[in-house]
């Protein structure tokens, strides 16, 4: 089934079109809701309200960009709003410390993992978001631009500004900055 | 425009590792999310509605007034039909008129409060999955409970469905405004919320696509 007939299938609220479009689109929504909320719970209404709000306005998707792009963009208003609400960006920092320093998964150092887990949550909202989105997710500039409403060059500054932050809260780690 | 990011110094691989390291997903939980998406969908069906939206911002102060201006227009409603007196130049269009303007002024209360209740509730449950301590306060659960015991005295919010969801939020806020510190109390309360549902019945009852429009409010 091509992007159009899919599109088509859930505006007629054919069930296994809207299955097919939360298949290919999940694990991408998930893994933004769960980056930007840190949180099980929190990611997976994030995700819930996504495809709720995708399947209801995919009629206003007008293609001038990739699908993706789009479910992307519902997916981090959709997580922006959720923090907003719950205001757990900056109290949360130690519990997710503890949280991530027992998960297994990737090998870095724990004082390491902590200190930068500590220097992202204390971005801005804005800075944390771009760097999470580019540096660790890899999205582009473009697509970041898009899901937040900005201008590319908007996202390229906050970007610069992370990680100028970051570099200056993980200045102990000093010649691990590579140009 | 030039990319101010062009020539930054950017983190090594090592540091890298950190930054991905944090908040790094698990696997997703597939079908749990999917089956929580058809719940929400069949309760916004039953709703006849859109499941799942919620408006994008609420306000306590517009709600407080909200409920307020309904409480003012169904005194003055109530008041003219039980004593059969009319105010000055009311007519039988203006009470139709009067009875519908209630109505939407209750609709419009429901939803400023249910939409407070959700923030609280989402919060709430939130707080309890990690076993922190809520940062929702008794305060705001009774004050939302005031609202909501108003909403169900309201004979123009008298659908089963919202009723119902009213009465379950009715026990969920009066649960958290006792403030309880202990853990299991606040288990006791996300088991009843979950059970009930409350949270995805909440929002399939606002939906963003629907401003519902208050004749003469600015």
């Amino acid at each position: 089934m091509d992007e159009r007939q899919l599109i088509d299938g859930v505006l007629q609220g054919d069930p296994a079109a809207e299955r097919l479009f939360y298949d290919r689109h999940l694990d991408r929504v998930w893994r933004l809701a769960y980056r930007l909320t840190g949180d099980g719970d929190l990611a997976q209404d994030v995700v819930q309200e996504t495809f709720v709000r995708a399947f209801s306005k995919l009629g206003t998707f007008r293609g001038e960009s990739a699908l993706s792009t789009w479910v992307t963009a519902v997916a981090t208003s959709t997580a922006l709003n959720t923090l907003r609400k719950v205001k757990r960006f900056r109290n949360h920092v130690a519990l997710e410390d503890a949280h991530h320093l027992a998960q297994p998964g990737r090998h870095a150092e724990p004082d390491l993992k902590r200190r930068m887990a500590e220097a992202i949550a204390a971005l801005p909202v804005g800075y944390r978001t771009v760097f999470l989105m580019h540096d660790v997710e890899g999205y582009t500039h473009e697509e970041i631009g898009t899901a937040l409403g900005v201008q590319t060059g908007t996202s390229k500054a906050q970007l610069f500004r992370a990680r100028a932050r970051l570099r200056t809260a993980l200045a102990d780690f000093a010649g691990e900055w590579t140009a | 425009m030039t990319d101010p990011t062009k020539d930054e110094p950017v983190l090594s691989s090592r540091l890298l590792d950190a930054a991905r390291a944090h908040h790094e997903p698990p696997a997703a939980p597939r079908e749990e999310i999917w089956a929580r998406l058809q719940a929400s969908k069949a309760a916004g069906r039953q709703g006849g509605r859109a499941a799942g939206v919620r408006r994008p911002q609420v306000w306590v102060p517009l709600a407080i007034a909200a409920t307020l201006v309904l409480g003012v227009a169904l005194g003055r409603l109530w008041n003219a039909r039980s004593t059969g007196v009319q105010p000055p130049a009311a007519s039988g269009n203006d009470s139709t008129a009067a009875g519908r303007k209630a109505d939407l002024f209750a609709r419009y209360a429901a939803e400023q409060t249910l939409g407070q209740a959700e923030v609280l509730l989402t919060q709430f449950r939130a707080d309890a999955a990690v076993g922190a301590m809520p940062a929702t306060s008794p305060t705001e659960a009774r004050k939302l409970l005031l609202a909501t015991r108003l909403l169900l005295d309201s004979p123009s919010l008298a659908e089963p469905r919202l009723r119902g969801l009213l009465e379950d939020l009715e026990l969920v806020l009066a649960q958290i405004a006792e403030g309880s510190v202990v853990k299991e109390d606040r288990e006791v309360i996300t088991d009843g919320l979950d059970r009930r549902d409350v949270l995805p019945r909440l929002r399939a009852e606002m939906p963003v696509e629907t401003r519902v429009q208050i004749p003469g409010a600015i």
